[in-house]
């Protein structure tokens, strides 16, 4: 296949995340839901993906399957040169810790554990002894502008402090993948802007993947490609000019 | 099953945190339902077992000794004393023989105020034990008994001392609950003359002591010594109608059984009983009951506590379902989450067990020692030691670890994704 760099296929490039017809149903009762129908695609190391679309398009759903927290119904997933489809569901975990970082819409901390444990914690369950963890814990809180929030319960801190302090949990590990789902959704627009640049900055300065699905397109415009999904299909696969926000 | 070194240490970690940071309102609440399940798997066992000890207790004490020897069924007296004695007496591990003769006897008082020889007088009837005052006391030490007047000397040929269920004024500052229709000296007290009657044989005798020993059988007894005993019944034999033998401490009794049975001459007519055996069936069946109830009680507390953790740790880890997909979406192995909520229910069970024990064995037990709980003129303390704290405990704290795990397997073993979208 030549390559398309409109498309993002077919190019000789490092690919990160390859998905070959992939289906995703569900059962409703008697009938059967099509979430995902038929989606392939590839993106390659280092590139800042928005994945788009109307709410129930499948998005979400697209963006489970290829971190690894959902099982599509067939179809093919590569990561980084390895087909994760037969993994099992410890291997998975293990798979996701090591190599992904995540950020849920709702922040996702533990509400028990300050800002500092609630990034630590994957890295104690990586084997890192506890001294090394809270030093890469500190930095990655730092690298969000979160000096001084080390021992705050989520709680204590505002919807932006926690999504950043989310950030620093997904990234502290330096994974190959950071997975957003609507990390905006339950933001004001500063705080948006400001997660979006922390987003900018860790794709710049660190080549690191990040897939953010959102619905906002305001946001999907500062990414390098934007996939839009229609009834669990690629609709449009849009490579963007660099936007003069991350210039 | 084998956890790695970091999912223990992540679970240590994320449960240490739950405890300290849950409100501290629910984490009360919890231990003290655990407290109250622990007291329950004690105390109703612990007094149970304590009637039992109590019902046991004063019967082995002040009546048979460690072993009772008795005429067989059809004889009413131990023919050869003496040579039972004997081979009593070559045991080593024997420390005091008392050998008693009984008959039935009445107490009469104020008989002589009676218009009519078919009048009623204050009267009390009961066994009456002919006894050496001092091999009796250094085998039943029942002088210590004694709660008015004073005991028995080997001189004393006119004076009896009488259980406390036969006078009125004791038997009522004791609070005895005696059988409907039987009778008790009145007015009588200490110093009295009365006359006793055995076998039709009358002789007036003052009462020299009441003694109360909390077993009624025994406190429904009138003692006075061999010499007047034989005196007054005329009896030439030297056939006793019991032989109440104290072993040494920790000398076993089935043992010391087994040598005098085996050394008996081979005709001798006798039944030799351990201190168990020798319990009046009554209260030997009460004791099997009270036995059997505080087992069942306490695995009945038991399987309750159990599954007040289970609901505790499984309300817990589904209200937490969200957080724990996410744990497992951020690569925590379930391992560890399995740990955090065993350790969860590990530290509630051991602040209510640790709560628990110092309220009973600190607060409760000295108090109902100092004032023990009286039923059937038995008084009752608690049975528990830090033996059984032990024991429960750790039955508890298995059942815990048990309890914490299953919830937190059930959850943990769902999808991810539905646990983190609540689905």
């Amino acid at each position: 296949m030549a390559c398309d760099e409109t498309k993002y296929t077919g190019c000789n490039i490092g690919k990160m995340i390859q998905v070959k017809n992939l289906f995703k149903k569900f059962k409703m009762g008697e009938t059967e839901l099509v979430a995902l129908n038929n989606v392939s695609f590839e993106i390659p190391t280092g590139q800042f993906v928005a994945i788009t679309g109307r709410s129930g398009a499948g998005k979400s759903t697209l963006l489970y399957n290829i971190s690894l927290l959902d099982i599509p119904t067939s179809g093919v997933e590569i990561i980084d040169g390895q087909d994760v489809d037969t993994l099992d569901d410890k291997a998975r975990i293990l798979y996701r810790r090591n190599n992904f970082g995540f950020i849920f819409q709702d922040y996702a901390l533990l509400p028990t554990l300050t800002a500092k444990e609630n990034v630590v914690l994957s890295l104690l369950m990586q084997g890192i002894d506890k001294q090394t963890a809270a030093k890469k814990a500190e930095t990655a809180l730092e690298r969000v502008e979160l000096e001084g929030k080390f021992d705050n319960l989520p709680s204590q801190l505002s919807g932006g402090q926690q999504q950043r302090v989310s950030i620093a949990r997904s990234i502290v590990h330096m994974p190959k993948i950071l997975f957003a789902d609507e990390p905006t959704a339950n933001l004001d627009s500063e705080s948006s802007k400001r997660v979006l640049d922390i987003f900018f900055r860790l794709n710049k300065d660190e080549n690191l993947t990040i897939v953010m699905v959102t619905h906002e397109k305001d946001y999907a415009k500062l990414a390098d490609r934007d996939i839009e999904l229609l009834d669990g299909k690629i609709v449009s696969d849009t490579k963007q000019r660099l936007h003069p926000r991350r210039k | 099953m084998v956890w790695k070194n970091h999912s223990l240490y992540v679970g240590f970690f994320l449960a240490l945190r739950d405890v300290r940071r849950n409100n501290p309102w629910t984490t009360a609440l919890i231990i003290l339902v655990i407290s109250l399940t622990f007291f329950n798997m004690l105390f109703l066992g612990g007094i149970l077992v304590g009637f039992a000890s109590a019902a046991i207790g004063t019967y082995p004490q002040y009546y048979s000794g460690d072993i009772f020897i008795i005429p067989a069924i059809n004889k009413t007296t131990i023919q050869d004393t003496n040579t039972i004695l004997s081979v009593v007496r070559s045991l080593p591990t024997v420390k005091a023989i008392s050998v008693r003769e009984t008959a039935s006897g009445l107490l009469e008082y104020n008989y002589q105020n009676k218009l009519r020889p078919t009048d009623l007088s204050e009267s009390a009837s009961g066994t009456v034990a002919g006894i050496d005052p001092v091999s009796e006391d250094k085998m039943s030490i029942l002088s210590q008994a004694i709660v008015a007047g004073s005991y028995l000397t080997p001189s004393d040929a006119d004076d009896v001392i009488i259980g406390s269920n036969l006078i009125q004024k004791y038997a009522t500052v004791r609070g005895a609950v005696l059988a409907v229709g039987s009778k008790v000296l009145q007015t009588a007290d200490v110093g009295s003359r009365v006359r006793l009657t055995i076998n039709g044989a009358q002789k007036e005798v003052t009462i020299k002591g009441v003694f109360t020993t909390n077993s009624v059988f025994v406190d429904s007894r009138i003692y006075m010594t061999e010499s007047a005993f034989r005196e007054m019944t005329q009896n030439q034999s030297l056939a006793a109608n019991e032989i109440a033998v104290r072993l040494k401490p920790n000398a076993s009794q089935e043992q010391a059984k087994q040598y005098i049975s085996k050394n008996l001459p081979p005709d001798e007519n006798v039944i030799v009983e351990t201190s168990t055996e020798a319990l009046p069936s009554s209260i030997y069946s009460i004791i099997q009951a009270l036995g059997q109830l505080g087992h069942l009680v306490g695995g009945i507390a038991l399987m309750v506590s159990s599954v007040t953790i289970f609901i505790v740790i499984y309300v817990n880890a589904i209200t937490r379902r969200k957080f724990i997909g996410i744990l497992k979406g951020i690569g925590i192995s379930s391992q560890a989450i399995e740990i955090s909520y065993i350790f969860q229910a590990l530290f509630y069970a051991i602040a209510g067990m640790t709560l628990s024990s110092i309220f009973i064995l600190g607060l409760l037990k000295p108090y109902v020692d100092l004032h023990p709980f009286n039923f059937a003129s038995i008084n009752a303390s608690l049975a528990i030691g830090i033996s059984d704290v032990v024991f429960n405990g750790i039955a508890l704290l298995i059942t815990s670890f048990i309890s914490g795990f299953i919830p937190a397997w059930l959850v943990t073993r769902q999808n991810t994704l539905d646990a983190i979208l609540g689905r």
